[in-house]
């Protein structure tokens, strides 16, 4: 599973892709996450309020760090 | 969470200040995204501008015109960059980025309101986090507590 972290290399941002990274881990998924920091190529997802995340092409978070049990349901 | 589509944006326009002041006079309008209280420091003056601060900007983007040439400004640049990228992305074609902002405004003479002397306090909070002060909106880019601001 593809999944974007969007964000301008933040500490929230950072804490994201780590969430993302150990929930997926705790539930034996395989997931690779990208970061993106470019604020251009963030907007373009129609993006203002980082960090947000990026699951199959589609936004399902913006603004903050996600809690796990939202992680968690992202990951199916 | 709506279904958002990705764009792929042309790099944004760029303008300096002096260069604003030509498109100003032809009927270019000056949208400052700087919050309330750094534009009650110092603000831009001497043409047609409003007020739409980054804060606020997912929620009255809608106010920008569409039918005219469209000046986005902060303090140095980044965070009117962001808005104009905004903008593109809702299908502006007439929005540019003035870089830098309003310290080379001042820096040339170009009318303000308010005092010079803000300029600087302005700039310190001109990161797209808005600096380390207590101010941080929940919807600039970093959202949330200062202690975690991106910069």
């Amino acid at each position: 599973m593809d999944i974007k972290v969007l964000g301008p290399g933040c500490a929230k941002c950072k804490a994201t892709a780590d969430l993302i990274t150990r929930v997926a881990g705790e539930a034996g998924k395989t997931v690779t996450i990208e970061k993106i920091e470019d604020m251009r190529q963030i907007v373009s997802y129609g993006v203002m309020t980082t960090p947000a995340v990026v699951v199959g092409g589609k936004v399902v978070h913006k603004g903050s760090v996600p809690s796990h049990d939202q992680v968690l349901g992202w990951l199916g | 969470m709506n279904e958002v589509l990705k764009k792929d944006l042309a790099e944004a326009r760029e303008v300096c200040p002096t260069s604003s002041q030509r498109l100003l006079k032809d009927g270019a309008l000056l949208v400052d995204v700087r919050e309330p209280h750094e534009v009650a420091q110092v603000g831009y003056a001497g043409c047609e501008v409003v007020n739409i601060p980054l804060s606020q900007f997912e929620d009255r983007w809608q106010e920008v015109p569409r039918d005219r040439d469209v000046i986005l400004a902060c303090a140095v640049g980044e965070r009117s960059l962001k808005a104009t990228y905004f903008l593109m992305y809702q299908g502006y074609t007439r929005v540019m980025n003035m870089k830098p902002g309003i310290a080379r405004w001042v820096a040339r003479g170009f009318p303000i309101t308010g005092s010079p002397e803000a300029v600087e306090a302005s700039a310190a909070t001109s990161s797209c986090c808005g600096g380390a002060s207590a101010t941080v909106s929940p919807s600039s880019c970093c959202g949330g507590e200062p202690s975690s601001a991106c910069c």
